[in-house]
C-alpha cells in the first residue's frame, strides 16, 4: 500500500522535474490567499487562504497567518476546490493488442515485433496489477490535469476480470510507483475473453461466478494449509485465485463495470450472491435501476450513450408511428440520459461521477450537463471530490480542502470548476503547482515571490 | 416531393399536434398507465397497460385447446386469472368490455423454441457449457417481442444455441415487453437446459476458421462426450453427498471438513440427473435421438424434449414411450443434409402415435405467423383442429412444464390470450390484441400499423398542402 | 408416333417462344428440336415405351374458378391434347376421357411463383448441388435454364399445394443473370421451359448501414451511400455499353458498313436493350426502387420491380406508369424501423392502388408455401381475388404468357389443380394437378417417407 506522496519522494531523491516539464511544476511552501475556496466538506470560505508545504495542506481558513518562507500567491477572483478525481481510467496502460494476438502486426504499444504469442493478458487477468505496467505520458498527464483532474483510477478497460486498479496522481511522468494507492480494487467486465471461453455474456458471468467459487474455497484450503496441513493436499498458488480471494472476502471492493439497465441488474445480482464489498461503475441507466442499486455504491459515468443505444430505445422507436413525432422521443431520452445522475441522486444513492472514458474537457462538460438536468451542483462538486475519494478509500487523504489532506487543488477563474464558463488557471498535485498557459490573451495569476 | 424520398426522411418530420386519431375505445375505457412510485425520477417507463380488475371478453368465439370451442361465448378475468368462461357468464358492474363480436379468442401462443431478444446466443468455445444461462444474455426490449405479441405470441422458451453437446441453461419468458427482464421471466417454469446433436455440433458447416477442431467431431463423439459428462455428474453428486453426510455427522470439536470444489457446470448436469431440470434436445436424425434417448434412459432422466426431432416420426413410438415431447417446425427441410429427410406430416404422425409435439419458430419471423404454422398440421397429415392448436398452446405449455397455469382457456388460468378477427387457420385471421395475465400488451387499434403510418403521411401532406406521397 | 410428335409440337409451338426456339436451334440444332418434341414424363410414366393418345381428361361439376371471369358453379373443365378445350356448365364430355368427379371441390388454375431459384440448388448446406450464384459481378448471358436439374427433389414437393410453374433465377452479383419462366415438370429443362429467357435480374444496390461491399456474394446487404453510387456507376457503365452495342447491331442489320466482334454477354444484353425483355430490379426500399425506375427511364427499359417491400409509398407511381411488382418473400421480417404489419400489408396498399403484382417466396425448398405466404396478407388488407390473380393471371401477364397461362379459358395451356377449398386458406387439401393438361401425382419425397413410416409396425417392446 503505497500512500506516500510523490513529491515527498521525489524531493528526498532531489527530482524537481524528471520529464520536459511541459507546464513547468514548481514545488514549495504556497500559500494561496484571497481565494474563494470550496473545501467541499466544510462549505466555502468566501475569501481565504490555504498554505501548502512538503504537498500537504497545512493551513485554511478566513484568516491564515503566511509563514515566511511561502511564496504567496493572490488568487483574488479566483476560486479553488479540491482536485477532481475521476474513478474510469485506462491512462498509461499499454493499448489493448488490435487483434486476439494471432496475427502479429503492429498492434498496440509494446508489443515488440514478436512472432504470434499468445496475448500476455486475454481479459480473465485478475491478478493483472495496472501499477506494475502504468506509465502515464507527460501530454497525457497534462491534458488530464488541464481539466482539473489531479488523480485517475487507472484499470485495464476491457474484460470479464481486468486486474487490480491503481489510483495516480497527475504529475508529468508518472508510473504506478507513484501511485496513490495500489490496489484499489478488482475490476470486473462484461467482456468476454480474447480467446477461447468465455466469448458472450452469459459465458463471462458463469465464469465470474465459477472463479469466486473457486477463490472462496482456494482461501478455506490455504487457510487450513496454514493452520493445520496434515492430511491436506496442498493448494496450487494459482494466481489468479489468489488475486480474488480478498474480493470474495469482500475485503478488497470490487468495481464492476456495468452501463445498461441488465448489466446493472446482473452485476448487482453477482455481488450480492457472494457478499462483495461492489462499487457498480458506469451505471448510464442506473434510472432505470434504481431498485437494483439502491445501497450501494455507483460510480456514474457521464460519457453519455447516444438515445439510439439505450434498453427499450427500440419500443419508443416503433411507437412513433402512431405519435407521429419522433424527434420527441429522442429529446425525451436524452433528457433521461444527461438526467441520470440527478435521479440516482433523487433516489438517495451515493455516488461519483466520472469521465466514462470521455475526454478530458469533455468530461466536466458533461458534468454541467447533468447539472443542467437536475443534479445540485454541491453534489455533483462532492461527487468528483470526497466521494470519489471514499470510494478509493482514501478520503483521509484527498477529496476536500482540509488541513493534513494532500494539496491536490484546481483554480479556476470565472467561478467554481463545475461554473458554466470556469476557466481552469492553475493546478496543485501533491503540492506542485502547474500553470494552464491560458488559451488566448488571458492574464496570468497576480504571484508575488517573498 | 423530395421531403418524402423515404419514409426515415418522413418520419424525422416533425409533425407535433397531428396525434393520431387512432386512439382506440378500448385504449379510453382502460386508464392510462400509472407511473411507478417517484415516476419523476424514472422516465422512459415504457407504457405497459395496467392489471385491470375485471376484464371481460364477451360473445365470441373461443377456442379452448382444452376442451372444444364455445360459440358466442364470454370470458372472464378477475386479477388477470381466468375467472369463468360460457355462454351465460353474466359481466359484473365495472368490468372493462371487449366486444369479441365476430371474432376468434385462443389461448395466448407459446413459443416453445426462440432465441429472441438475446445478447448472444451461443457460448461455442466449449462443446459443454451447462454454466452458462441464456437468461443472462436476455432484453426486455428487442422489437422482436413486440412482433411476436402482434402475431399472438405471450410465451417463449428462450434457449441457447445449438453449438454445443450441452448448451446453457434455458429462460421462459412472458412476453411482457417493456418491463424489466425479471419480471418477464416465468417464475413457476421449472428450469431447464438446451442440448444439441448432430451437424451444428461437430461444427460440420460451420467451422470456426483458423481454429483447431473442436470436440466431438462425429455423432460417436456426441454420444461419448455425453456420457462421459454425465459420469463425472454422479461423481461429483457422490462427493457432495459424502461431504453433507461426513457434516451433519460432525461432533464438536471435529475440524470442519472442506466442501468439494463447486462447479457450476456439473451442478447443472446434477440437476437434470435429478429430474430438476429439463433437458431441451436440438435433433434432427433419428438415430441421434434414439442415442439420447438411451443415454437419459442408462442415467435415469427423462429427455423433455427433443427439439426440431424433424425425423420424428422414424420413430414416433420409441419417443412416445419415452414421455418426451418433440417440437419441431411446421414445414422447413433441404436447408443441410440432416433436414433432408424432414417432411412435413411429422407432427401429425408424432401425434398420432402419443407424441405431444409442439410446432415452434426458432426465428424471430416464424413465431410472428406461428398460429399458420399451426394450421399447416391440419394441411399436411389431417391434425384435428384442437389438436393442430394445442401444437402452438397447450402441448407447449406441457412441453415447458407450466401447463398448469397458461396454454388453454381454462378457469384458475392466467389470462393470456389472443384475439383474432377470423379463425386463426384462416387466410383472413389477423391478431387484434394480445393479452398476458389479463393485461392488453398489443392493441391493434393503437399499433404503429402501416396504416396508421399512411393515415399520417396523408395528414401531415394536407397540412403542407402537399401534393403527394410519391 | 408421328401422329403424337405432331401434336406434341403443336401444343408447344406457344408454349416455347420463337426466340427460344431460335436459340434452341442455333445450340443444339436437330437435337433440340427432338427434345422438344419428345413425349411428356408423366405420359412415359403410366405407359413406358409405348406411345398413347394423348390424354382427355373431364373434371365435372366442381366449382371452377377461371380467374378471369366469374366463378362457375356445378361446371366442368375438359382438357385434351395439353390445353383446355372447354369450360362450362355444359361442356361436353369427349369420348374415352378420363373423367374426375369434382362434386365438393374447387379448379383453380396452376399457381406460379414469381421467384425461385428451383432447380438451381438441393440440399442448402451441400455445396455440390448449389449452381445459383455464379463468380464476378455482370452475368447477363448465364441462363437459370442452363442448370436446372429437371430432377431435383424439390420440384415435386413444390407441387404439392398446386403450383404448376415457378420464375426460377440465379443470384448474386449486380447482373445475376435470365430469370427463367419454367413448368414444374418435364423429362429435361428444356421440356419443363415455357420462357427460357423471363428476364434480367439485376440488383439494385442498396443504401444503408455502414458501407462494406458485402464481397462477392449476394448483394442483400446495405451498403455505405458511396459504395452504392460506385456500384451505380459499374452498373450504368455496363448498360451504357450495352446500348452501344445494341445500336451497331442494329445499324449493321440494315446493311450499314462495318463490323462488329461478338460478344456473347453483350449479345445477351440486346433484347434487353431494345425493351423486348424485361429487367428484374430487385429493389426493396424506396430509393432503391425510385433508382430502378430512374435507371430504367434512362435506358428505356422494361422494369419488373422485385422485394418491393416500401413499394406502398410509391403505390400510384407504380400504378400510373404500370410497372409490375413482384413482392415477397412475405416470410420475412420488416426494418426495424418499419411497422410492424409493413410486410402484410404492403400488398394489399399496392394492389388498391392499381398496382399488377404478383408474388415471390424466394428459394427452392419452401416454394410451395407460395399461397400461405399470400395468405397472410389477406388478413391484413389483400383483396381475396385479388390475392388468386396474384398468383395467376397477374404473373402470367408479367411474364407474357397470359395468352397460355394464367386462367382456366378455353385454348390455354391446361396447367390447372382441384383443391377441397380456397388454395390461401391451409385446411385446403389439393387433390388433383394438371401440368400441360397431363394429370401429376400429387407424390413426392415426403408423402413417400410419410405413408413408408406411417405404416412402420410397432417396434417391439424392449
Amino acid at each position: 500500500m503505497n500512500v506516500l506522496p510523490t513529491a515527498l519522494r521525489r524531493a528526498a531523491l532531489g527530482i524537481v522535474c524528471v520529464m520536459p516539464c511541459v507546464a513547468g511544476a514548481q514545488r514549495g511552501t504556497w500559500a494561496l490567499t484571497n481565494a474563494r475556496i470550496e473545501t467541499v466538506t466544510k462549505g466555502v470560505i468566501e475569501r481565504g487562504t490555504i498554505v501548502i508545504r512538503d504537498g500537504l495542506i497545512v493551513a485554511v481558513g478566513a484568516d491564515v497567518a503566511i509563514p515566511a518562507d511561502a511564496r504567496i500567491i493572490d488568487l483574488s477572483q479566483r476560486t479553488v476546490s479540491p482536485g477532481l478525481i475521476d474513478l474510469t481510467s485506462t491512462l498509461g496502460l499499454p493499448a489493448p493488442a488490435a487483434d486476439g494476438g494471432g496475427r502479429g502486426g503492429g498492434g498496440g504499444r509494446g508489443a515488440a515485433g514478436g512472432a504470434a504469442s499468445e496475448p500476455r493478458f486475454t481479459g480473465l487477468d485478475p491478478e493483472r496489477v495496472a501499477a506494475d505496467e502504468l506509465h502515464v505520458s507527460p501530454v497525457d498527464a497534462k491534458a488530464t490535469r488541464d481539466a482539473g483532474i489531479t488523480a485517475v483510477l487507472v484499470a485495464p478497460g476491457r474484460g470479464a476480470l481486468r486486474g487490480l486498479s491503481a489510483l495516480v496522481p497527475m504529475h508529468d511522468s508518472v508510473s504506478g510507483t507513484d501511485a496513490l494507492r495500489s490496489p484499489v480494487a478488482e475490476h470486473f467486465g462484461f467482456q468476454g475473453a480474447q480467446v477461447g471461453y468465455p466469448q458472450t455474456i452469459m459465458g463471462v458471468i458463469a465464469y465470474q461466478r465459477q472463479s469466486l467459487h473457486d477463490a472462496r474455497r482456494h482461501g478455506q484450503v490455504q487457510d487450513r494449509w496454514r493452520t493445520n496441513p496434515r492430511g491436506l493436499v496442498r493448494p496450487d498458488n494459482d494466481p489468479k485465485l489468489q488475486a480474488l480471494v480478498p474480493v470474495v472476502r469482500g475485503t478488497l471492493p470490487a468495481f464492476y463495470e456495468a452501463s445498461n439497465e441488465n448489466e446493472i441488474r446482473r452485476a448487482v445480482s453477482v455481488g450480492k450472491e457472494f457478499g462483495l464489498k461492489f462499487t457498480i461503475v458506469g451505471a448510464t441507466e442506473g434510472f432505470k435501476a434504481l431498485d437494483a442499486l439502491a445501497g450501494h455504491p455507483v460510480v456514474v459515468s457521464v460519457n453519455f450513450p447516444r438515445p439510439a443505444l439505450t434498453t427499450g430505445w427500440a419500443y419508443r422507436q416503433s411507437m412513433q408511428h402512431a405519435s407521429g413525432d419522433s424527434a420527441a422521443a429522442a429529446r425525451e431520452t436524452l433528457k433521461a440520459i444527461e438526467g441520470n445522475a440527478a435521479a440516482l441522486n433523487k433516489a438517495g444513492i451515493r455516488f461519483a461521477l466520472a469521465s466514462g472514458g470521455s475526454r478530458p474537457g469533455e468530461f466536466v462538460a458533461n458534468v454541467r450537463k447533468a447539472v443542467a438536468a437536475g443534479l445540485p451542483a454541491d453534489i455533483a462538486l462532492q461527487a468528483l471530490t470526497i466521494r470519489a475519494a471514499e470510494l478509493t478509500g482514501l478520503s483521509e487523504a484527498l477529496g476536500s480542502i482540509e488541513v493534513g489532506k494532500i494539496a491536490n487543488l484546481v483554480v479556476t477563474e470565472g467561478g467554481g470548476v463545475l461554473a458554466d464558463g470556469a476557466k481552469v488557471r492553475t493546478v496543485f498535485v501533491d503540492g506542485e503547482r502547474y500553470e494552464i498557459a491560458p488559451s488566448a490573451g488571458a492574464s496570468s495569476t497576480g504571484e508575488k515571490l517573498p | 416531393m423530395k421531403r418524402f424520398q423515404s419514409r426515415r426522411a418522413y418520419v424525422a418530420w416533425p409533425v407535433c399536434g397531428l396525434a393520431l386519431a387512432a386512439s382506440a375505445a378500448f385504449a379510453q375505457q382502460i386508464p392510462p398507465a400509472p407511473q411507478p412510485a417517484g415516476s419523476g425520477t424514472a422516465p422512459l417507463t415504457m407504457p405497459i397497460p395496467p392489471a385491470g380488475k375485471l376484464v371481460a371478453i364477451t360473445n365470441a368465439t373461443i377456442l379452448t385447446a382444452s376442451h372444444g370451442t364455445i360459440e358466442k361465448g364470454t370470458i372472464l378475468i378477475r386479477d388477470g386469472k381466468i375467472a369463468e368462461i360460457g355462454t351465460n357468464v353474466p359481466v359484473p358492474a365495472g368490468a372493462v368490455v371487449i366486444d369479441g363480436t365476430g371474432k376468434f379468442v385462443t389461448p395466448g401462443i407459446i413459443d416453445a423454441h426462440s432465441h429472441s431478444s438475446l445478447e448472444g446466443i451461443n457460448e461455442g468455445t466449449e462443446s459443454v457449457t451447462a454454466m452458462v444461462d441464456i437468461g443472462d444474455a436476455f432484453r426486455e426490449d428487442g422489437l422482436t417481442l413486440y412482433r411476436q405479441l402482434a402475431g399472438g405470441v405471450t410465451a417463449a422458451n428462450v434457449l441457447h444455441g445449438s453449438a454445443n453437446t450441452i448448451g446453457g441453461k434455458n429462460l421462459t419468458v412472458k412476453l411482457k415487453w417493456g418491463l424489466p427482464v425479471d419480471s418477464m421471466r416465468f417464475e413457476k417454469a421449472p428450469p431447464g437446459i438446451k442440448f444439441a446433436l448432430g451437424e451444428n455440433v461437430r461444427q460440420t458447416n460451420n467451422p470456426a476458421p483458423g481454429r483447431t477442431p473442436r470436440y466431438p467431431r462425429t455423432r460417436m463423439g456426441v454420444e461419448e462426450l455425453l456420457r462421459e459428462r454425465f459420469t463425472t455428474a454422479r461423481d461429483y453428486q457422490a462427493e457432495w453427498a459424502a461431504y453433507n453426510k461426513a457434516r451433519s455427522a460432525l461432533k464438536k470439536g471435529d475440524a470442519e471438513p472442506i466442501p468439494p470444489r463447486k462447479d457450476l457446470e456439473l451442478d447443472a448436469l446434477v440437476e437434470v440427473l435429478e429430474g430438476k431440470r429439463l433437458v431441451h434436445a436440438h435433433s434432427y436424425r433419428s438415430d441421434e435421438m434414439l442415442m439420447l434417448l438411451k443415454v437419459a434412459r442408462d442415467f435415469g432422466f427423462r429427455v423433455a424434449t427433443l427439439q426440431h426431432g424433424l425425423e420424428g416420426y422414424k420413430i414416433a413410438d420409441e419417443i412416445a414411450a419415452a414421455g418426451t415431447g418433440v417440437s419441431t417446425f411446421a414445414d422447413e427441410w433441404a436447408y443441410k443434409l440432416e433436414a433432408w429427410d424432414a417432411i412435413p406430416f411429422n407432427a401429425s404422425l408424432m401425434a398420432e402415435r402419443g407424441v405431444k409435439v409442439t410446432v415452434n419458430s426458432d426465428s424471430d419471423e416464424r413465431a410472428r405467423r406461428l398460429y399458420q404454422d399451426a394450421a399447416k398440421m391440419m394441411h399436411y397429415g389431417n391434425t384435428s383442429e384442437e389438436e393442430a392448436l394445442r401444437m402452438i398452446t397447450l402441448n407447449a405449455a406441457w412441453q415447458l412444464g407450466i401447463d398448469k397455469y397458461t396454454g388453454s382457456i381454462d378457469v384458475g388460468k392466467d389470462a393470456d390470450i389472443a384475439i383474432f378477427t377470423a379463425h386463426p387457420f384462416s387466410p383472413a385471421a389477423r391478431v387484434d390484441m394480445t393479452l398476458i395475465d389479463g393485461r392488453l400488451f398489443f392493441d391493434r387499434k393503437t399499433a404503429p400499423t402501416l396504416a396508421a403510418l399512411m393515415q399520417l403521411m396523408r395528414r401531415t401532406r394536407a397540412a403542407m398542402g402537399n401534393g403527394g406521397v410519391n | 408416333m408421328r401422329r403424337l410428335l405432331l401434336r406434341v409440337a403443336s401444343a408447344w409451338a406457344g408454349v416455347i417462344p420463337l426466340a427460344a426456339m431460335a436459340a434452341l436451334a442455333a445450340a443444339g440444332g436437330i437435337a433440340a428440336l427432338a427434345a422438344l418434341a419428345a413425349t411428356s414424363p408423366l405420359a412415359a410414366q403410366m405407359t413406358p415405351g409405348a406411345p398413347k393418345p394423348a390424354p382427355a381428361y373431364v373434371i365435372r361439376n366442381a366449382t371452377i374458378v377461371p380467374v378471369t371471369a366469374a366463378r362457375i358453379n356445378n361446371g366442368n373443365v375438359v382438357m385434351q391434347g395439353g390445353r383446355i378445350t372447354a369450360v362450362g356448365p355444359n361442356a361436353a364430355v369427349p369420348a374415352g376421357a378420363t373423367v374426375i368427379d369434382g362434386t365438393g371441390l374447387f379448379v383453380y388454375p396452376g399457381l406460379i411463383n414469381s421467384g425461385t431459384y428451383i432447380g438451381l440448388d438441393e440440399i442448402g448446406s451441400v455445396p455440390g448441388g448449389n449452381d445459383r450464384t455464379e463468380l464476378g459481378e455482370f452475368n447477363p448471358h448465364d441462363v437459370a435454364l442452363s442448370a436446372v436439374n429437371p430432377h431435383s427433389e424439390l420440384i415435386p414437393v413444390a407441387r404439392y399445394n398446386g403450383l404448376t410453374s415457378a420464375i426460377t433465377a440465379p443470384t448474386g452479383g449486380l447482373i445475376s443473370g435470365q430469370a427463367s419462366l419454367v413448368d414444374l415438370s418435364g423429362w429435361t429443362g428444356d421440356e419443363m421451359a415455357v420462357k427460357r429467357s423471363a428476364g434480367l435480374v439485376v440488383n439494385y444496390p442498396r443504401a444503408g448501414g455502414r458501407g462494406g461491399r458485402g464481397g462477392g456474394g449476394g448483394r442483400g446487404g446495405a451498403q455505405s451511400a458511396e459504395d452504392v453510387n460506385e456500384t451505380l456507376r459499374h452498373l450504368r457503365e455496363y448498360f451504357a455499353n450495352a446500348k452501344a452495342y445494341s445500336d451497331v447491331k442494329a445499324k449493321l442489320a440494315t446493311g450499314a458498313p462495318g463490323k462488329q466482334k461478338t460478344d456473347l454477354a453483350m449479345e445477351a444484353m440486346v433484347p434487353v436493350m431494345r425493351g423486348e425483355s424485361p429487367v428484374i430490379f430487385e429493389a426493396g426500399t424506396v430509393a432503391q426502387i425510385r433508382g430502378a425506375l430512374a435507371f430504367a427511364d434512362s435506358f428505356k427499359l422494361k422494369p419488373i420491380i422485385r422485394g418491393g417491400h416500401e413499394a406502398w409509398q410509391l403505390a400510384d407511381t407504380l400504378a400510373a406508369r404500370k410497372v409490375p411488382v413482384i413482392v415477397g418473400p412475405i416470410y420475412a421480417a420488416p426494418d426495424p424501423e418499419a411497422p410492424y404489419d409493413e410486410i402484410y400489408a404492403n400488398p394489399g396498399v399496392l394492389a388498391k392502388a392499381g398496382v399488377t403484382i404478383a408474388f415471390q417466396t424466394g428459394g427452392a425448398s419452401s416454394i410451395r408455401d407460395l399461397p400461405f405466404e399470400v395468405a397472410l396478407t389477406v388478413g391484413f388488407g389483400l383483396d381475396p381475388d385479388d390475392a388468386i390473380k396474384a398468383i395467376t393471371i397477374n404473373p402470367a401477364q408479367i411474364w407474357g404468357v397470359a395468352d397460355r397461362l394464367g386462367s382456366i379459358e378455353t385454348g390455354k395451356v391446361a396447367n390447372l389443380f382441384v383443391t377441397t377449398g380456397d388454395p390461401l386458406d391451409p385446411r385446403s387439401h389439393v387433390r388433383y394437378l394438371f401440368i400441360r393438361g397431363e394429370q401429376v401425382p400429387l407424390v413426392d419425397r415426403h408423402t413417400k417417407l410419410y405413408e413408408e413410416f406411417r405404416a412402420r409396425p410397432k417396434p417391439p417392446k424392449r
